[in-house]
């Protein structure tokens, strides 16, 4: 019979699980390499464990793994999301604001307030309150705006 | 049993080789692997790279954005907006089919002719890239964005607008359709101005287009700084308006007023008739290609009985002459030297204090009084008002003006002639600097049009132009306005140039133009030079026509004044003066 199973722990665990526990003074002497029993017998059980122990935690941190990068996935969906809403906004708020300083020019408020009747006056008159003097003529005038020639655009 | 023995002995034997035998086949493998990493990294590492650099990557261009110029209270004149150009590849829209239905849809959104995009996508079916349009904006952008179709590229391209218009267009002015600057502040500024393109690498996909997602920064961008003029947009706005309005009431052929600050020397508005509008200038190139810059800093022209004031200035400086100096006054005046000068009018012999002469504006009264002045001093007078050499601003293709032929060694009848501003040239900006420096106390500052340059981290560089200079005494300069006052209140335009409330001085022109051959030509230029209020000055307006047809006189100039410096009064909120002027003798 070979002996060569013997090193099989982990094939037969059992057969070799109950040796420390019966001592035997009076048996006869087995086969030398049997001796090796008992001392093989703790680190296979180690063995099985540290092996179930890494199995479990690759599991885990394929797990992990996978959570994360579904949450980084799902991040990077959102922050792409997101990313592409500011630059939307950006661009609209460009645009607004282009059109705002186009509004702004002094020929087009100058149309606006002309179309809304209002003249520049061009020769202001001031009142001292001191004295109660008007200084200048608080005429009525053409202004300017009216006048052809002038910027439009 | 021996042979269980042995063939347990020989499993022994081959059980010890067996790691050997591994060891060695994985150092093998691993020297392989170490050769050929090798051969990768080292031996070809450089084709290599360059291979996969063609073939897997695109270089695009990050734009480094212009800067803006704004005006002195930071008012946008000039920015930089973005648009989009919109490629498509036409391969794979044809591999997607329904080419006609996504033409008319594409030209829908973008506002183009269905046709026109219909052909750039069929033209070559099998092309990488068409052109579908430039300087597309946001809105159609979006537009055609919501259309989804996955072959449409989009390019951020930068573009230059002017949102005042021709607000200052003569100053600011514009960029060619390369966006590179070509007149006004956009070139003399570039350095300022212009961004730093920047460059990024992203990998390609099978239609060479950059993969989203893996673009990699290798340079940044580095955006322009900001140029702040001295400029105040609306009084510049109201300074073209009503130059402009004038100059086609009178017939002018072009025009300018420039508005300067007294205590600082910046100038505040230079308005030029015609002007450009930047956004639009092919329409003034065609139209009067002298108008694309500024006429008040590149056009010298003589200027003019607005010299006189002064030439007046530099005698009471110089000890020479007061107010009240007395001198007969003929209407033509011929010299033993063989100069010969007359007015303007016909008159008999009129007794004119200097202060009269200005009043007058007699240059028979000015010439007699003048000669006092030795010419290498009055020279030196011209030198240290500005005349002569371009102004600080270092404008493009500024005028230097001329202090006529061998200066100061005029011949006999320049040497008169340049006393009242014939024989000698000048742009608008150089006379209103000399009106600025007889305002401020006889110290003239250097003119200023640029005051600050901030740079993209937003460090502000203001700019220096050197320092201020006097050039008559405080004394002399105060006489000058004192006088010019006089010439306010008496002179013929004196209703014209009246502003209710405040002291104003000021001094006109109506000078002959020279004909290009050495003789005169039919037309005049006018002009009018005024300061206010008075007794504490703080602006200077200048204005001149050039040749207005249907009022050739310097009254044409009046309103202009009147209206440009009562609204710098208002809006600089000057109190009015409360008294009026004192009232000098001008004939004994």
């Amino acid at each position: 019979m070979s002996t060569a199973l013997a090193y099989d722990t982990v094939r037969r665990p059992n057969s070799v699980l109950p040796a420390p526990l019966q001592p035997a003074p009076v048996a006869a002497p087995p086969a030398p390499r049997r001796a090796a029993v008992p001392v093989a017998a703790p680190v296979a059980r180690t063995r099985v464990v540290a092996a179930a122990a890494l199995v479990g935690l690759a599991a885990c941190f394929v797990g992990a793994q996978l959570v994360l990068s579904i949450g980084t996935a799902q991040g990077a969906y959102e922050l792409a999301a997101l990313q592409q809403r500011s630059d939307v906004l950006t661009r609209q708020q460009q645009s607004q604001q282009e059109a705002l300083r186009s509004l702004a020019a002094p020929q087009r408020l100058a149309a606006k307030a002309a179309a809304l009747g209002m003249v520049p006056d061009d020769s202001p008159a001031y009142l001292d309150a001191r004295t109660g003097r008007v200084l200048g003529t608080v005429d009525s005038t053409a202004g300017t705006a009216a006048a052809p020639g002038g910027i439009t655009r | 049993m021996t042979a269980g023995a042995d063939r347990a002995a020989r499993r022994g034997r081959s059980q010890r080789y067996r790691p050997a035998f591994v060891l060695l086949l994985v150092g093998l493998l691993a020297a392989v692997f170490l050769v050929r990493l090798a051969d990768v990294q080292v031996v070809h590492a450089e084709s290599l790279r360059d291979e996969s650099k063609d073939r897997r990557s695109i270089t695009s261009v990050l734009p480094g954005p212009r800067g803006d110029v704004v005006d002195a209270d930071g008012t946008v004149l000039a920015t930089s907006v973005t648009r989009w150009e919109v490629t498509a590849v036409p391969w794979i829209a044809a591999k997607a089919g329904r080419v006609d239905v996504h033409a008319t849809a594409i030209a829908t959104a973008l506002g183009l002719d269905p046709g026109a995009v219909r052909t750039a996508l069929t033209a070559d079916p099998k092309a990488d890239y068409a052109l579908i349009a430039k300087q597309v904006t946001a809105d159609d952008l979006e537009r055609v964005k919501r259309l989804d179709l996955g072959w449409l590229y989009y390019r951020a391209v930068s573009k230059r607008t002017y949102p005042a218009g021709a607000v200052a267009g003569n100053l600011i002015g514009f960029v060619g359709a390369d966006q590179q600057p070509q007149a006004g502040v956009e070139y003399g500024w570039n350095r300022c101005l212009a961004g730093q393109d920047g460059e990024a690498v992203s990998e390609s996909a099978l239609d060479r287009t950059p993969i989203p997602g893996t673009e990699a920064v290798v340079k940044p961008a580095r955006p322009g700084g900001t140029v702040r003029l001295t400029i105040d947009r609306d009084l510049q706005y109201y300074a073209q308006q009503v130059l402009a309005a004038r100059a086609r009431e009178t017939g002018a052929r072009w025009g300018a007023v420039v508005v300067s600050e007294v205590r600082t020397g910046s100038l505040l508005a230079v308005a030029d008739w015609p002007t450009v509008n930047p956004n639009a200038v092919a329409t003034t190139a065609d139209a009067d290609p002298g108008a694309l810059g500024s006429r008040a800093f590149t056009a010298p022209y003589e200027p003019g009985s607005t010299m006189k004031a002064i030439t007046a200035s530099m005698l009471l400086d110089a000890g020479l002459a007061t107010p009240r100096t007395r001198v007969t006054a003929p209407y033509r005046l011929r010299t033993a030297d063989g100069a010969d000068v007359n007015d303007s009018e016909q008159h008999g012999d009129e007794r004119l204090t200097l202060t009269g002469v200005l009043v007058q504006s007699s240059n028979t009264g000015l010439s007699q009084l003048g000669v006092r002045l030795d010419d290498a001093k009055r020279y030196a007078y011209l030198k240290a008002f500005g005349f002569g050499a371009p102004t600080e601003v270092g404008f493009g293709a500024e005028a230097a003006g001329d202090l006529g032929a061998g200066a100061p060694d005029w011949d006999a009848q320049s040497r008169l002639a340049t006393m009242f501003g014939q024989g000698l040239t000048t742009s608008a900006v150089q006379m209103a600097s000399a009106y600025q420096a007889l305002a401020n106390r006889g110290v003239r500052l250097p003119v200023r049009l640029v005051a600050s340059c901030t740079d993209a981290d937003g460090v502000r560089h203001p700019v220096t132009t050197g320092g201020a200079r006097r050039v008559i005494s405080a004394k002399a300069a105060t006489s000058t306005v004192r006088m010019l006052e006089n010439v306010a209140t008496k002179g013929w335009l004196r209703d014209f140039v009246r502003i209710p409330g405040y002291r104003i001085a000021t001094k006109t022109g109506t000078a002959q133009e020279s004909d290009g051959r050495g003789g005169y030509a039919e037309g005049y230029l006018v002009s009018l030079a005024g300061i206010a209020p008075a007794e504490s000055p703080r602006y200077v307006v200048y204005v001149v026509l050039d040749a207005p047809s249907r009022m050739n006189t310097s009254q044409a100039t009046a309103p202009v004044f009147q209206k440009v410096m009562s609204r710098a009064l208002q809006a600089g909120g000057v109190v009015p003066s409360g008294r009026s002027s004192p009232d000098l003798p001008a004939g004994w």
